[in-house]
């Protein structure tokens, strides 16, 4: 099920979930400290489709998961240019949470709780302060000039300043789900009938994408 | 756009901001005590034996750095207030009374 896709910086892994079915859908990834806390409950997902016969992908981002890039030699651009190499063949994107960060080339978008960059390194700035002792505004003033570990992820201030940025694409037809905040619970759990949940709606949206 | 499954939009802030204008600091303590309830996934009989005095961050195991950030954020969706990044320090979150405190402060202001 794991797969090597290409992309200009080299060559990372791929999780592949009902392979062979009509149509596949490219999966988002929730981004940097909440990858690993959603990473159970998306691939949760991605089985619950498989049995649908929807196929999905899921790529590792340069520089996460099991990438050999180096997260602090990892700019925005190359997050963009990953997720461009890696669809070829989907008929839209299921983003979670900052994944949406990356579905703007998508045709067809379906979203789990989209959340804006700002907000995203706002809770790791907080939480580096916290474990250091300072005030989070200092970490956030260190963090756009040198490389700085928030909450575990080593980024560059290139790509700190771009994340920072960075809010989910706004257009017509995107389909926006909200629900529990698996995100934020101190011991993530997959929360099985919320996975089924989002399978079926993400089941149902695929029949409006004009595959 | 769709809402699904009873959740609110985070964008709602602004109309949660109006209701928090008439909260009292009952109901403030009350929407702290509940996003515990759903962060620590406890009951509500242990959300409910929190008192001011009740040490949370460094006392709490399952309360680390990452998730007490989770927990402002959280506040600052459900009350309608901004933290400042100046003020987020291990003072806030030392006990439950000091961030309920906190919390009064910027909803009453």
């Amino acid at each position: 099920m794991s797969e090597i896709y290409r992309w200009r910086g080299g060559a990372e892994h791929v999780l592949r979930h009902g392979a062979g079915s009509p149509v596949t859908l490219l999966v988002l990834p929730a981004l940097l400290e909440e990858a690993n806390r959603m990473r159970r409950f998306t691939a949760s997902v991605m089985r619950h489709l498989a049995a649908q016969n929807i196929g999905t992908i899921l790529p590792d981002l340069p520089g996460t998961g099991e990438s050999e890039t180096p997260l602090n030699n990892v700019n925005l651009l190359d997050w963009h240019d990953a997720v461009s190499a890696v669809s070829g063949n989907v008929i839209g994107s299921v983003a979670i949470r900052g994944g949406a960060l990356l579905d703007g080339a998508s045709k067809n978008r379906w979203r789990l709780a989209p959340e804006s960059g700002e907000r995203l390194l706002r809770d790791m700035t907080r939480a580096t302060a916290l474990s250091a002792g300072v005030p989070a505004s200092e970490i956030d003033r260190q963090a756009r000039k040198v490389t700085t570990r928030l909450a575990g992820n080593v980024i560059n201030p290139t790509l700190y300043v771009a994340l920072h940025d960075a809010a989910p694409v706004e257009a017509a037809h995107i389909t926006t789900v909200e629900g529990p905040k698996l995100w934020r619970a101190a011991e993530p759990s997959d929360d099985p009938a919320f996975a089924k949940l989002i399978a079926d709606d993400i089941f149902a949206w695929t029949k409006t994408c004009g595959a | 756009m769709r809402q699904k499954y009873g959740y609110r939009r985070l964008s709602d802030a602004a109309a949660l901001a109006s209701s928090a204008a008439m909260m009292d600091a009952q109901a403030v303590s009350d929407v702290v005590r509940a996003i515990l309830r759903d962060i620590l996934s406890i009951d509500a009989k242990r959300a409910d034996a929190f008192n001011a005095n009740t040490m949370l961050f460094g006392a709490l195991p399952e309360l680390d750095s990452m998730v007490v950030a989770g927990l402002l954020t959280e506040m600052e969706d459900r009350l309608g207030i901004i933290i400042d990044d100046d003020d987020v320090d291990g003072d806030l979150l030392a006990t439950f009374g000091s961030l309920t405190d906190y919390a009064v402060r910027k909803v009453t202001r």
